[in-house]
């Protein structure tokens, strides 16, 4: 049995679009997490 | 818990089981009950991924680390968006288009039939003492709150998930899934408004948040690297990313929950889902738990949040030892809360410097607390050596039933047994794919026959589950075994990562080289669990490493070997 034709990603229409976008928010919750450990009351 | 707690706990179980069961109509053969049918979507991918991985310790242990440590457990899930783009990439694409059932038949193909024997061996072992663990680890902390035997809630959490999984398999599983993790999700939501509007009147939610930083709990990056350290980013980020990508590519568990997918794409939607949700969840359960934290400044806390020990110690010898430190702890409690408001006040009229002076106090009187605690669980092991004496795993649910109001507080409960049934039924679905597509189809030489497969499928799956129950029955009795089990993961994943890694990257590497390769790292990571220091999270890229390494080195002495001479020239 063959595999069925693939679709295209839903946003952008590249995949590296996806990826950039979940290294981005990863940068930004890793930041977050940086901001609460040095933020001082 | 009232009346209506019961009855909302009894409602929710009965509809998760019946829906379950509803979902598993109209199968025909292996591919629908192992695989359901290959038809998911990405949304019913991404959640039946993180419900795998998020089991009932999750919520219950996660919101205690939050409230005894604060916020720098999140960093031990740095990795897994990184490991998800590379599964992406990679895995994906080859198990869709090779049709495989089970991570392990890609190895037959890729090497040889001892290789794949050997892998889904190693992850039967493993996965089958997890599973039992994943029922016995909720089972503890529920018998203790519930007041039952510890026999009847593995037996209650093991049972209710093995009805819907053994009548309709992967499907079954994938659909129960979605509907209890998006109730779970909802349910903590609800609660941490709840808890948002216990606070005094007058505490906003900026004044709980200054709190929680003066007192060290929303400290969640360290930078700092050591490899003894179990939390720390470079630990998160390489030490977790080689865990992920292992429990994530390797592990059927989860490799069986995006081979539902009807596509490369609806599988890679569904991981790449999962990879943005995953850190900003834990991140979220965490800060529940520093919500309760903050909840706890205002209220004066148990002293010890196991209700059983305290029982034991109020009944025991020790009585008036720990009445005379409970009283301890109430008085000092009740001096932080004075200092926390002399704290909160300064803060509010502008006085840096009497805020700063307030803080100071604040921080030595938790420091009072702590010790205090620490003094709790030092007469805890006198009575009795063995004793558990970590509570964090209490916090959460003691705090549910002390303070959240009737309804609700079933609707909890509820959530802490879906997430159990929900990572229980994805483990013996996987177990019962690998035993039968790994094991049973290779060794009967049967000719394919749907109806006899479903079968063989459904009795492998009460096996498992039998095998499951019993193991968390022990467990019960062997409390040392347990921290094993748990690092059990670990030492298997890095060697099943390597073999998964050489064949889809090191071309010229054959299975004898490989399956060497494999023995001997799985010794090296046996041996530096038995006689090192070293963080567990470390074992997956050691024993990973040394499998491409050797391997690779095996393949080129075999090719150097086996070389012809070289021609003399004249």
């Amino acid at each position: 049995m063959s595999a069925p034709p693939d679709e295209p990603p839903p946003v952008g229409g590249r995949w590296g679009v996806l990826y950039a976008l979940v290294i981005a928010e990863l940068v930004a919750v890793i930041l977050l997490c940086g901001w609460l450990t040095v933020r001082r009351p | 818990m009232s009346g209506l707690d019961w009855a909302v706990l009894g409602a929710a179980l009965a509809f998760f089981v019946g829906y379950g069961v509803w979902k598993s109509r109209g199968e025909r053969d292996l591919t629908d009950y192992l695989l359901a049918g290959r038809r998911m979507r990405w949304p019913m991918v991404a959640l039946s991924v993180m419900a795998t991985q998020a089991s009932a310790i999750t919520f219950l242990s996660t919101p205690g680390q939050g409230f005894a440590d604060g916020l720098r457990f999140v960093q031990f899930y740095f990795g897994l968006p990184l490991a998800m783009i590379v599964l992406c990439v990679t895995v994906v694409p080859i198990f869709h288009r090779l049709r495989v059932f089970t991570a392990y038949q890609y190895l037959e193909e890729r090497f040889d039939a001892k290789t794949r024997t050997l892998a889904a061996g190693l992850f039967l072992v493993q996965r089958g003492l997890a599973a039992g663990l994943t029922i016995y680890a909720p089972s503890l902390v529920l018998s203790v709150i519930l007041g039952w035997d510890v026999r009847i809630t593995c037996v209650l959490l093991g049972g209710l998930a093995v009805i819907y999984t053994a009548a309709g398999g992967s499907q079954a599983v994938s659909h129960t899934q979605a509907l209890q993790f998006t109730i779970i999700l909802a349910t903590m939501g609800v609660a941490a408004a709840v808890i948002a509007l216990s606070l005094p009147r007058g505490v906003s939610v900026a004044d709980a948040s200054y709190a929680a930083g003066a007192l060290g709990r929303l400290n969640a990056l360290e930078l700092r690297f050591d490899p003894n350290d179990r939390y720390n980013l470079w630990s998160g980020l390489i030490g977790g990313f080689f865990l992920q990508l292992a429990y994530f590519g390797t592990d059927q568990s989860q490799v069986g929950r995006y081979l539902t997918g009807r596509s490369v794409a609806q599988s890679r939607l569904g991981l790449l889902v999962n990879g943005l949700v995953k850190v900003p969840m834990q991140l979220a359960i965490l800060s529940l738990g520093v919500l309760v934290f903050v909840f706890y400044l205002f209220v004066t806390p148990p002293l010890f949040f196991n209700p059983a020990e305290r029982s034991r110690m109020l009944s025991g010898p020790q009585s008036v030892a720990w009445s005379e430190l409970e009283a301890r702890h109430e008085s000092a409690a009740r001096a932080r809360q004075g200092d926390l408001e002399a704290m909160l006040a300064a803060r509010r009229s502008g006085d840096a410097t009497a805020a700063a002076v307030a803080r100071t106090t604040l921080a030595a009187d938790q420091e009072r607390l702590t010790a205090l605690r620490a003094e709790a669980a030092g007469l805890i092991r006198e009575r009795d050596p063995a004793a558990a004496t970590n509570d964090t795993n209490y916090i959460f649910l003691s705090f549910v039933l002390a303070h959240l109001p009737m309804g609700l507080i079933g609707l909890v409960f509820a959530a802490v047994f879906a997430a159990s049934m929900n990572s229980t039924s994805a483990e013996l679905n996987a177990l019962t794919s690998t035993t039968v597509v790994d094991f049973y189809k290779r060794l009967s030489r049967r000719p394919g026959d749907g109806r006899h497969d479903l079968w063989v499928s459904r009795l492998v799956t009460l096996g498992w589950a039998a095998f499951a129950v019993g193991f968390a029955e022990y467990a019960s009795r062997l409390g040392s075994l347990i921290e094993a089990v748990n690092i059990l993961g670990s030492l298997f994943y890095g060697t099943i990562l390597g073999i998964f890694l050489t064949a889809f990257y090191c071309k010229g590497v054959r299975g004898t080289a490989v399956f060497t390769a494999a023995l001997v790292a799985e010794a090296v990571v046996v041996a530096c669990f038995a006689l090192t220091k070293i963080s567990f999270l470390w074992y997956n890229l050691i024993g990973c490493g040394l499998v491409v390494a050797l391997a690779l080195t095996l393949s080129a002495g075999r090719r150097a070997a086996a070389a012809p001479p070289a021609l003399e020239t004249p």
